[in-house]
């Protein structure tokens, strides 16, 4: 069903159909708040409540967009407020690390696959260093599969915007990526 | 997964394919029921009911041939007697103005053989021939119209082909309508005594 039909329909008063954008984008929403936060608690509760407020609000939302992009401004706007009340944002480096045994025990190559693991969780704590705009505009890129533009409306710049960050959070990746050969020994701790 | 060894000098693909792959947790098994227990139904305003159903396709309904046709032979059967009514109450104008106890029904005759068409027009009917079209008498080939009219003074003249007005030769008085056109005069009282000796003939 068509996004907009579908928000239209729950306008109309058919509530229960917002379970169908509930289950479409949980998961990611979800995990932008497990890596803003870095717990699965207050990620489940910031998500909850980004749903919510995303059903309250839900008239003010124009049917030409994309529904994705708004709700994950809602969702990281939540987790900003959240993080200025606690005031520190915990690292979810070790948390990737758990997930990649659960994660790489399909695969057959071991030696593969400890190259990839070590890669990954590289990755994972490079992804970390980084601040968190580049970071989610880098996820929401080569993750989520988002286009430049609702890019931009999740972020809350411009398309040209959205592409200056995806350009130079590649790059500052990649200059952690590769120092952390040098310092391989390190897991790096949060922001 | 990107079959790529590490290395120190990743390329733009291979960091990209790898935050492609990088494993998502899934939320809490319970986490669809936490959200949906608390979304309440939005109450609609009468005007968005109102606008929604304004703009809300409709469905067509299924008609058996057999029901169209029966509805509208009855359509034209109503259509029929509508305009069968409609014609009695404007083109006889009695037939409607009678219904008041005072009127008096008057016939108004026209010898006028060469005229194609006929209409009486006075200070019952302002002036206006509509609605006030003579018949043809096909047994004497005079022009008639019947009309109800309230006790008093009426001036009245006819209207020959939609051109020419002249007075009624029969009438009993006539005056100078200040135009240069002469009026004749019909007087009914209560008793309908106008010196005629035909109650309904002009």
């Amino acid at each position: 069903m068509k996004e907009s039909l579908l928000i239209k329909s729950i306008l109309d008063g058919n509530a229960q159909e917002y379970a169908i954008l509930v289950n479409r984008y949980k998961r990611p929403i979800f995990n932008l708040l497990l890596r803003m936060t870095g717990s699965r608690e207050d990620a489940a509760d910031l998500a909850q409540e980004t749903f919510l407020k995303a059903y309250d609000n839900l008239e003010s939302f124009k049917l030409s967009n994309n529904f994705f992009p708004w709700l994950y401004a809602i969702a990281a706007n939540l987790a900003r407020d959240n993080w200025r009340k606690q005031k520190h944002a915990a690292s979810h480096a070790e948390q990737i690390s758990q997930q990649m045994d659960s994660f790489l025990e399909e695969k057959t190559a071991v030696e593969e696959q400890m190259i990839v693991m070590m890669d990954t969780q590289r990755l994972a704590n490079c992804l970390n260093e980084l601040p968190h705009d580049y970071r989610e505009a880098l996820i929401l890129r080569y993750h989520e599969g988002l286009p430049m533009g609702d890019i931009g409306k999740a972020l809350g710049v411009s398309t040209s915007g959205a592409k200056m960050r995806i350009s130079r959070g590649i790059e500052k990746l990649r200059a952690l990526f590769q120092s952390s050969f040098s310092t391989s020994s390190q897991v790096p701790k949060g922001k | 997964m990107k079959n790529k060894i590490s290395n120190e000098d990743p390329s733009i693909d291979y960091l990209t394919g790898m935050i492609a792959s990088l494993p998502d947790e899934e939320p809490p098994g319970d986490f669809m029921q936490a959200v949906m227990q608390q979304i309440i139904p939005k109450p609609i305003s009468f005007r968005q009911r109102f606008w929604r159903f304004l703009i809300a396709p409709f469905t067509v309904i299924a008609i058996r041939p057999l029901h169209a046709a029966v509805t509208i032979v009855l359509l034209v059967g109503l259509l029929f007697v509508f305009k069968t009514f409609w014609i009695s109450d404007n083109d006889y104008p009695y037939a409607a103005s009678s219904k008041n106890a005072n009127t008096k029904l008057v016939n108004f005759i026209l010898d006028y053989p060469s005229a194609k068409k006929a209409a009486v027009i006075g200070s019952f009917n302002h002036w206006q021939p509509e609605h006030y079209h003579m018949h043809r008498n096909l047994s004497d080939g005079t022009w008639q119209i019947a009309v109800a009219l309230q006790p008093g003074r009426h001036a009245y003249a006819f209207i020959i082909d939609n051109t020419k007005i002249i007075a009624d030769p029969r009438a009993l008085w006539e005056q100078d309508d200040g135009f240069g056109t002469r009026n004749s005069i019909l007087t009914i009282d209560n008793e309908y005594d106008n010196g005629s000796s035909d109650e309904n003939r002009i």
